[in-house]
């Protein structure tokens, strides 16, 4: 008992000891002893203790009828086991500290049941946040799709983690053996992969460096379902602590999905490049402040030509137009005008011709100047420059060809219209003039009769003048005589075509030459010839332009006719030449048109023969109306 | 006036083709006032199927006319062996046109309307053409009516007289004397009117050219 005394004095004062006494069957217990650990412990007064039910007030609300239960079968067990419990208890400060206690009756007739109390606190908050520490790492994988495992090295040896497997479809239950997972990785990487395991879970490795060292590989797998897969994987091996062994800490995640959009983004790439390099045009990009952020080959060529190998990138092109413009070039202002309206959105787009002049060209140049929007976020434009330079001459040249043929034409209609007046009015004069002649030989038997003589030889005088007003105006506008020369007639009408060009996209008209590549050269004077087929062809549109736009067809041939001489034919599909009309066409003042003169045609016939040729009208048996020219071939 | 042909002459027949009726009828009157004897054609084809009747010494014709013109009747005519002097008319004369039509034998190219001086200027031209040909028919036409006179032997002796054989030849090829071919000589000379033996030989060629035939017939008997 001494012995008992002595233990249960000694245990209250080092330990934390409390002993409770109770009534049986009244929960409220009473402690009766506490030690000063726990007393320092809580921080309640010795008074505040003594009172009934003290204890198991300052118990957590979760906690307490767990803690009186103990207590009970403590109690009840009579001394022969020990419950142990663990709980939380506020301190004089409202501090929660967590208890283990183990609580026992000293003896079976005892009314004192004894409590030791450990102070579980740290233990509990390091366990805390080991379990948040889990459940973060859980989370953040999930979150990244990321597979992770951490297993003794040896596992790793014998077996490829279930988190492994399960991105290459396999069962996470069965472990695969690493040949079996060997298999699955694609042949190419096969020997990296070995190579990477095999750094991680050698027995010689540097655990302390390597544990330290995450590095990364990728390998693609064959999947399940047969595709391919990409899989990149983290691994890094803990050190050797604590007699649990190394272990491998591994994750995983399938890239396949990035590694595709990769691929795409990098074609994507290299399209835009190549796209962007093959534009002939010189091209910059701009950003929305009109600074060059980038520029095509062509621009960086010329650019290099300039000196500027950075091919002016950084450089504020508003800033340049405006200098230029300020300098007095007029193209630029309305350049810059329309590239700030384009930066600002309030143009669709903005396009400017303009000449340019290159040190080391003879000739100034054309650029055609193109302003697109872009429409991304940053916003900013394309500006483009075309050289137009071979085109706008084209384009003059076709244009100032046919204002020639076009005055020619004048010059020509003019002549027939007067050829055909001189002609008409040369028949009367002439009857006049024989008439007024026989009158003056009449009246040499009648000399005296100076009234008739007096009229007579007013009516000759009157007839000379007039036949030389006549004659003076046909001389003004003849026609020259055809300057003859050996011409390919193909080639003849192959610049009538190109000349007609333009009638023929607006009025939906379709031309087909179909020439004889074998046929000879003609005599003939080539401008003239031209205003012929020129006549002809703008006819045979004028003829289809009522048509559907299918029927407006237009064939010009040419071969060899007969002996010695060459037929073109000028074929439409249109209404046709009336039966009646047939060679009359070719008259002066006849026409089938509104708006005609009825003199294109004449001038056709009187070109045609002179050049010793002959023209001739058809109406072929599917319709419409055939020309047919025939010259001499030389 | 030069223009007006001599009172001895008989009138110069002359054919107007113009499609102009007026003009026509006026160019015929006043031509006709000037001593011509005008025939009036309306077209060229016209005109071609009469030369089956008649020929005229001299024709006038319009260059631009419906159906054959002025230079299709040209060398439709020179085509038939008919030479017919020429002049034309033309309402505009441009000169490829003009240059073709003298180049095929036209005498005159006129632009309408052309005053009288100029056309009778023009057409004394083919008057002077007419009249050397009229002449050189009259000539053939007396010569041949001479020679009609001759006898069958006469004319053998003609032919070889003009192939410049001597009287000895001749007499050795027809068998016969050169006492005998020397009268038949003498009477050649006579009925032909003969002035010399080159004189005889001038008529020869003149009849040779222009009655083929006869000549044929002659060198058949000599031959």
């Amino acid at each position: 008992m001494r012995r008992s005394q002595e233990v249960r004095r000694a245990t209250i004062a080092d330990l934390g000891v409390v002993s409770w006494t109770a009534r049986p069957g009244d929960a409220d217990w009473r402690v009766t002893t506490i030690s000063r650990g726990i007393e320092h412990m809580l921080g309640y007064s010795r008074d505040e203790w003594r009172t009934e039910g003290f204890w198991i007030a300052q118990i957590h609300d979760e906690d307490r009828a767990r803690v009186a239960s103990h207590l009970e079968q403590a109690w009840r067990a009579r001394g022969r086991i020990a419950e142990i419990c663990e709980y939380r208890i506020f301190d004089v400060v409202g501090q929660v500290h967590w208890l283990r206690t183990s609580v026992r009756r000293s003896s079976p007739r005892s009314r004192t049941l004894l409590g030791a109390h450990l102070d579980i606190t740290d233990e509990f908050q390091t366990l805390e946040a080991a379990r948040l520490s889990a459940e973060r790492l859980s989370f953040v994988a999930a979150a990244a799709k990321l597979q992770w495992w951490d297993e003794p090295v040896t596992v790793q040896e014998r077996a490829t983690s279930a988190a492994l497997a399960s991105l290459a479809g396999l069962d996470p239950k069965r472990r695969t053996t690493p040949t079996e997972w060997l298999t699955r990785v694609h042949p190419q990487d096969r020997e990296r992969y070995v190579r990477n395991i095999e750094h991680w879970t050698r027995d010689d490795v540097d655990a302390a460096s390597s544990s330290r060292s995450l590095e990364a590989f990728s390998y693609r797998v064959r999947h399940v379902d047969g595709s391919i897969r990409w899989i990149t994987t983290t691994m890094a091996r803990t050190p050797e602590t604590g007699g649990l062994g190394a272990r491998v800490l591994g994750a995983a995640s399938d890239m396949t999905a990035k590694v595709a959009m990769l691929k795409d983004l990098r074609a994507a790439e290299q399209l835009y490049q190549d796209v962007w390099n093959s534009i002939s045009a010189m091209a910059v990009v701009l950003d929305r402040n009109g600074t060059i952020v980038e520029v095509n080959r062509a621009w960086l060529e010329s650019a290099r030509a300039e000196g500027r190998d950075d091919g002016y990138v950084g450089t504020s092109y508003l800033d340049v137009a405006h200098r230029a413009a300020t300098a007095g070039d007029a193209s630029m202002v309305a350049a810059a005008k329309g590239l700030t309206s384009v930066l600002h959105g309030r143009a669709p787009h903005f396009a400017l011709d303009y000449r340019s002049h290159r040190p080391g060209d003879a000739n100034d140049r054309w650029f055609r100047m193109r302003i697109i929007p872009l429409h991304r976020p940053a916003r900013g434009a394309v500006v483009m420059h075309d050289d137009i330079t071979d085109s706008v001459a084209a384009e003059w040249s076709t244009k100032q060809h046919r204002d020639d043929l076009a005055h020619m034409q004048r010059l020509a209609t003019l002549g027939e219209l007067a050829t055909s007046i001189a002609h008409e009015l040369n028949q009367p004069l002439t009857a006049i003039m024989a008439a007024a002649s026989t009158a003056r030989r009449l009246l040499r038997d009648a000399p005296d009769d100076d009234l008739l003589n007096g009229i007579v030889a007013d009516i000759l005088e009157s007839v000379v003048r007039a036949a030389e007003v006549v004659r003076r105006a046909r001389a003004m506008v003849r026609r020259d005589d055809p300057v003859l020369e050996p011409l390919a007639i193909n080639d003849v009408v192959s610049d009538v075509a190109r000349l007609v060009g333009s009638d023929l996209v607006i009025r939906q008209v379709a031309l087909t030459l179909n020439l004889d590549p074998m046929v000879a050269r003609v005599q003939g004077d080539r401008v003239q010839l031209q205003q012929v087929f020129l006549n002809l062809l703008l006819n045979a549109i004028d003829a289809v332009s009522d048509l559907p736009r299918s029927a407006r067809n237009i064939v010009v041939s040419t071969r060899t006719h007969g002996m010695g001489q060459i037929a073109i034919v000028v074929r439409d599909t249109g209404p046709g030449i009336p039966q009646a009309l047939g060679d009359r066409v070719f008259e002066p003042f006849v026409t089938t048109k509104r708006q005609g003169t009825g003199l294109g045609l004449a001038i056709v016939r009187a070109i045609v023969q002179a050049h010793n040729g002959q023209i001739r009208v058809e109406t072929p048996e599917e319709g419409g109306a055939a020309f047919r020219v025939v010259l001499p071939a030389c | 006036m030069s223009a007006i042909p001599e009172e001895v002459e008989a009138r110069w027949q002359i054919a107007l083709v113009d499609d102009d009726a007026t003009v026509l009828r006026s160019l015929s009157r006043m031509l006709s006032m000037c001593g011509y004897d005008v025939t009036t054609f309306r077209s060229a084809n016209a005109f071609l199927s009469s030369l089956e009747s008649w020929q005229p010494e001299m024709l006038l014709v319009d260059l631009r006319m419906p159906g054959t013109d002025g230079l299709t009747l040209q060398s439709l005519l020179s085509e038939r062996g008919f030479h017919i002097p020429t002049v034309f008319l033309s309402g505009h004369g441009d000169v490829a046109t003009s240059v073709r039509a003298i180049r095929a034998g036209a005498l005159d190219f006129l632009e309408k309307p052309c005053d009288e001086p100029a056309l009778l200027a023009s057409l004394n031209r083919a008057v002077d053409v007419a009249r050397r040909e009229r002449r050189r028919s009259n000539a053939i036409h007396d010569l041949r009516s001479r020679a009609a006179r001759l006898t069958r032997r006469e004319h053998e002796v003609f032919r070889w007289v003009a192939a410049g054989r001597l009287n000895k030849q001749i007499a050795a090829t027809l068998g016969t004397t050169e006492k005998t071919i020397k009268v038949h000589r003498a009477r050649v000379m006579t009925k032909m009117q003969a002035g010399s033996i080159a004189d005889l030989v001038r008529m020869f060629d003149l009849l040779n050219v222009d009655s083929l035939t006869t000549t044929e017939s002659a060198t058949e008997t000599g031959g």
